[in-house]
């Protein structure tokens, strides 16, 4: 009797492993092609089936709804569904509807490689997201092999150090934010001695050495200082910067860390200079502080709502109209991918991933908020940045520069 | 009574054999990468069931252990030009290396001290990675970890490490399996159920606890080792608090201390959260709902669905059986808190 | 190195340690009161910080006050939940590792529902407790001067309240001996709920102090939850006065060890600590015993 009980237990924990990968399997043949829920109302564009032969151009996305970055996910896909309208409205793309897949990575690595193969897996014609430097890092090797064109917001310099030509960076690449600050420092500010504090992550590292390259070549005198992500009291090391006397800090670190050191900075009472990376523009960064914080700070960013350029403030205006408030970096990084991706299938003149990836390497010209997109030969394909500086919490567009690309 | 003992191995050998089918069978990669990623943690929750669920000492520092496992491997072939099949061996020393360095000194103290032990060596491993940039890279990780090479068979797609990870679970689970009927695995439970009357025994209890732990070192290394090659990438943000406190959620998913339970768990708490993805962004809310209601109705886990003992000791089980006896008016409720 | 640095470092120190303290002794009573520890501290001090901050002081646009008082009343009532839902039917399994995944879990469910609830947008009160006040060349905090006032009022109250209340005298029989404190007619169980109510209390006054130092997100709390258990090993684990030393000395020696080590391995001075004691003094600093 027992044995028979054992056997039957057995037989159980098969049939319920069988269920689960078939479970598993068959997961994707349904419900995965719906719209977001943050997108609002415009939901049906995209409920099409990706198996379509004729009706529908499908990519996909991958971003981070849940995990400990959940705002970038959000209005990540705010961004993209905002292009697809548009691009839908306007009659598609060769005349088909265009449409997308999303999975969550939870700005996770792991999580990263199991969506973006599950993506791999459908019908798609090209890859967006995941965002980081980080989770870029791990999946390109897998949509290298997969041969599928995949556009990162991640900006760090070890991507196009990577060398994967199906890997497109739509964001301009540390190497250019991280000159221009230094210049910027050396050049406008007439700086004496300049603190370079950085995120010991790959954004913050990859950001810290292409200053630090700039500011040598320029002979001007630093010291460099770290931070863990997740730090909540940078008093050491703004401390430290204190005693060495230094004039002006170049700050390259992500949003929560921002906040922390722009509070510590005044209430320390450091008289400075600060130029910082792209996030600290954003809405949802200077909302966390009081003005005096980051008063006279300069950033040195790809996007700021305020700008006179009409491309910018017709964005600006359909993207308020759409979802009630101001878009950001990765509402309008994203938003300029999708336009980019999409004139990049309208020049391959077929959905086919390698023909889209040629199209893709070949285009120049073409108008996104966050400049004027064109492929570079290492990929990168964004080439301006806008130095802006804070007032009153508003930032305002200071200075645009562009870099020449080849 | 002995064809119920052939009916059960021919069961398992078919359930083998459909595993190593499996991958070979189907096409898509994402379902071989689910697969291989539940394998990978199965090994590193059977490793985890010595310490925790068999001696019931707290650990709490598996995403540490798989961290030291997969890097301690992947910078010897990065630096040294290392043949990767050694990073098996590499990762069985470390886990050694590891079960004594930490076992030996908080195992001597009871309570809750192992627990809180393994939470600082975690979060220092990965600190330490973290910051070490010129050795292990740092946040960049380790990138284009080449393919596992057992002898000239280059395991260079992910279906092609799947089949061997099947094999290599097979093995370690036939290994947990005898370990949990030996004399140690009845040691171990032991040491959790009673430990006055195992040291009245005269058995040396510090030891075995060393043992056990070094055991749940070793498997976590090979499951980090394995991760590694899965990946093909590796990075310290992976290996946080959270990641440790998951294989304690599989390991009681299945069942503690039990080694079908184990595997049932991993299978379990690996997939469910890829199945529930349908439900966008509520799908770790489900899981968690669904988990939490297992902790608390279903303690010892799908398994004690199969052991009368087990199941009525506490969940739903006990307290159906306490409101029978309560409307009989015979059974004497626990609730006062009796310790 | 001027000497108004190493001042300024150390009351920095001092003024985070509290904030360590605060957390060690919130979970402090939920370990002597059933033995188990909580893993969903850290998502409980957010939940707090979520509903002074995100419902009744920006939602509802209620005053502080009165945003304190029903934060604290809701809170207490969470925790009592918890209590009857995860602690009290799972300390009697014959495993703590139960209750550790229950917690765990419950933590992570926590942290969903505020995302959902609250939204993914970080985001901070204007205004609130912000300021510094100038010692010479030294600045504090207003907010570190609240959570240091508030620490110590906690500790005095808290040890008030074990020592010569009766209910709190009850609480402290139930720590020692569950089995004579049910002969002596004191309901463990429900003895039990209050004290995590309490526990979860602080939690949320935790929750309110931090606000304006960290601003209210998902991740607030990531590190002073793991903190504040390095905190209580070196203090002595499960007594009062030793969570307070034990925080603050982690929090000065955190501060200054960035004059002898680079300032990012500065996170694992702490967890370094705690495993040396552990080692060479497991009953903390004060050498308290039970």
């Amino acid at each position: 009797m027992k044995h028979m009980k054992r056997a039957a237990s057995i037989f159980l924990v098969l049939v319920m492993a069988m269920s689960l990968l078939a479970g598993c399997g068959g997961s994707e043949e349904t419900g995965e092609t719906e719209a977001p829920s943050t997108a609002g109302t415009s939901g049906e564009s995209t409920a099409a089936e990706s198996s379509d032969p004729d009706g529908t151009i499908t990519f996909g996305i991958s971003c981070a709804v849940t995990g400990n970055f959940p705002l970038a996910g959000e209005r990540t896909l705010q961004g993209v569904q905002l292009a697809v309208d548009e691009i839908n409205a306007a009659g598609g793309v060769l005349g088909k509807e265009l449409a997308f897949v999303y999975e969550d990575d939870g700005n996770d690595p792991t999580q990263a490689v199991t969506v973006v193969t599950k993506l791999l897996n459908e019908d798609i014609c090209a890859l967006i997201g995941p965002h980081t430097t980080t989770n870029c890092l791990a999946v390109q090797e897998l949509v290298g092999e997969a041969q599928i064109p995949y556009i990162t917001g991640g900006s760090g310099t070890a991507i196009a150090a990577a060398g994967n030509e199906y890997v497109f960076q739509c964001r301009p690449s540390d190497s250019i934010n991280g000159v221009v600050a230094a210049d910027f420092a050396v050049n406008e500010l007439k700086s004496e001695k300049i603190g370079v504090f950085y995120n010991n992550n790959d954004f913050g590292v990859g950001g810290r050495d292409v200053v630090v390259e700039e500011l040598d070549k320029l002979g001007a005198d630093y010291i460099t200082l770290g931070h863990n992500s997740g730090d909540t009291d940078m008093t050491s090391q703004l401390m430290q910067f204190a005693a060495e006397g230094i004039d002006t800090m170049i700050l390259w670190t992500d949003d929560a860390e921002d906040v922390v050191v722009a509070r510590q900075t005044y209430e320390l009472g450091l008289d400075i200079n600060v130029i910082t990376s792209a996030g600290v523009v954003m809405e949802q960064v200077l909302d966390q502080m009081e003005p005096e914080y980051v008063e006279g700070w300069y950033s040195v960013t790809d996007f700021v709502p305020a700008n006179d350029d009409p491309v910018v403030s017709g964005f600006v205006e359909a993207f308020q109209a759409e979802y009630g408030i101001e878009p950001e970096l990765y509402a309008s990084a994203y938003y300029g991918a999708v336009k980019y991706l999409a004139a990049a299938i309208e020049k391959a003149g077929s959905d086919d991933p390698a023909a889209i990836r040629d199209a893709m390497a070949e285009l120049s010209g073409i108008e996104a908020p966050t400049g004027t997109m064109g492929c570079a030969s290492d990929n990168t394909l964004i080439h301006s940045c806008v130095v802006t500086q804070i007032t009153d919490l508003k930032p305002a567009v200071v200075d645009t520069v562009s870099v020449e690309f080849e | 009574m002995k064809n119920k003992k052939t009916v059960k191995i021919v069961l398992v050998v078919l359930l083998l054999a459909a595993l190593l089918i499996f991958p070979v069978l189907d096409k898509n990669t994402y379902h071989q990468l689910a697969m291989a990623q539940t394998l990978v943690n199965i090994i590193v929750v059977l490793g985890l069931n010595f310490i925790t669920g068999l001696t019931g000492q707290m650990n709490l520092g598996t995403a540490g252990i798989m961290a030291l496992g997969a890097y301690s491997g992947q910078l010897m072939v990065q630096k040294l030009g290392m043949p990767t099949i050694l990073t098996i061996p590499v990762a069985i020393i470390m886990g050694v290396l590891i079960g004594y360095a930490l076992g030996w000194p908080s195992l001597r103290l009871k309570g809750v001290y192992l627990s809180l032990t393994t939470i600082g060596f975690g979060e220092i491993v990965r600190l330490v990675i973290t910051n070490w940039a010129d050795f292990t890279g740092g946040t960049t990780g380790i990138q284009n970890i080449p393919p596992l090479n057992l002898f000239g068979l280059v395991l260079d797609k992910t279906w092609k490490l799947a089949v061997f990870l099947v094999v290599v679970c097979a093995v370690l689970v036939f290994t947990a399996y005898r370990i949990v009927g030996s004399k140690y695995g009845r040691v171990f439970k032991g040491i959790r159920d009673n430990i006055e009357a195992v040291e009245a025994c005269g058995i040396n209890v510090s030891s075995l606890k060393i043992k056990a732990f070094t055991s749940a070192a070793i498997f976590g290394c090979i499951g980090g080792c394995f991760y590694s090659f899965l990946m093909a990438y590796l990075n310290p943000t992976q290996f946080t608090q959270d990641l440790s406190a998951n294989y304690l959620l599989m390991m009681m998913f299945g069942g503690i201390g039990s080694v079908p339970g184990c595997v049932i768990g991993a299978t379990a708490v690996t997939l469910l959260p890829e199945v529930l993805r349908f439900t966008q962004e509520y799908y770790w809310l489900i899981f968690g709902i669904i988990t939490l209601l297992f902790v608390i109705f279903l303690p010892y886990g799908f398994i004690s669905l199969f052991q009368k003992e087990k199941r009525e000791e506490a969940g739903i089980f006990k307290i159906l059986i306490d409101r029978k006896g309560k409307r009989r008016g015979t059974g004497l409720s626990k609730s006062g808190g009796m310790k | 190195m001027s000497f108004s640095m190493i001042m300024q470092l150390i009351l920095s120190g001092i003024a985070l340690g509290f904030i360590y303290s605060m957390v060690s002794i919130e979970y402090t009573l939920i370990f002597n009161s059933t033995g188990l520890l909580n893993f969903s501290h850290d998502k409980l001090i957010m939940l707090g910080a979520y509903i002074f901050a995100g419902q009744f002081a920006l939602r509802m646009g209620c005053g502080y006050v009165i945003s304190t008082i029903a934060t604290i009343l809701s809170m207490f009532i969470i925790g009592v939940l918890m209590a009857k839902g995860i602690f009290n039917p799972m300390r009697n399994m014959a495993s703590p590792i139960f209750a550790v995944i229950g917690t765990v879990v419950m933590g992570r469910i926590i942290k969903e529902l505020c995302r959902i609830i609250w939204g993914a947008t970080a985001f901070n009160i204007p205004g609130f407790m912000k300021g510094t006040f100038r010692i010479g060349n030294v600045m504090i905090t207003r907010a570190n001067t609240y959570i240091i006032i508030v620490a110590v009022l906690l500790v005095i109250a808290l040890q008030l309240y074990f020592n010569h209340s009766r209910s709190g005298k009850a609480m402290r029989c139930v720590q020692q001996n569950k089995t004579a404190a049910t002969l002596m007619g004191i309901n463990v169980s429900q003895n039990i709920n209050i004290t995590i109510g309490i526990s979860a209390v602080v939690c949320s006054i935790i929750g309110i102090l931090v606000i304006s130092l960290f601003s209210v997100s998902l991740t607030m709390t990531n590190m002073i939850g793991i903190k504040g258990f390095a905190a209580g090993v070196i203090g002595g684990f499960g007594y009062f006065p030793g969570c307070i030393v034990g925080g603050v000395l982690i929090g000065i020696l955190e501060n200054l060890s960035t004059l002898a080590i680079p300032s990012v391995y500065k996170d694992c001075v702490a967890f370094v600590l705690m495993i040396v004691f552990l080692l060479v003094r497991p009953n903390g600093i004060l050498g308290h015993k039970k």
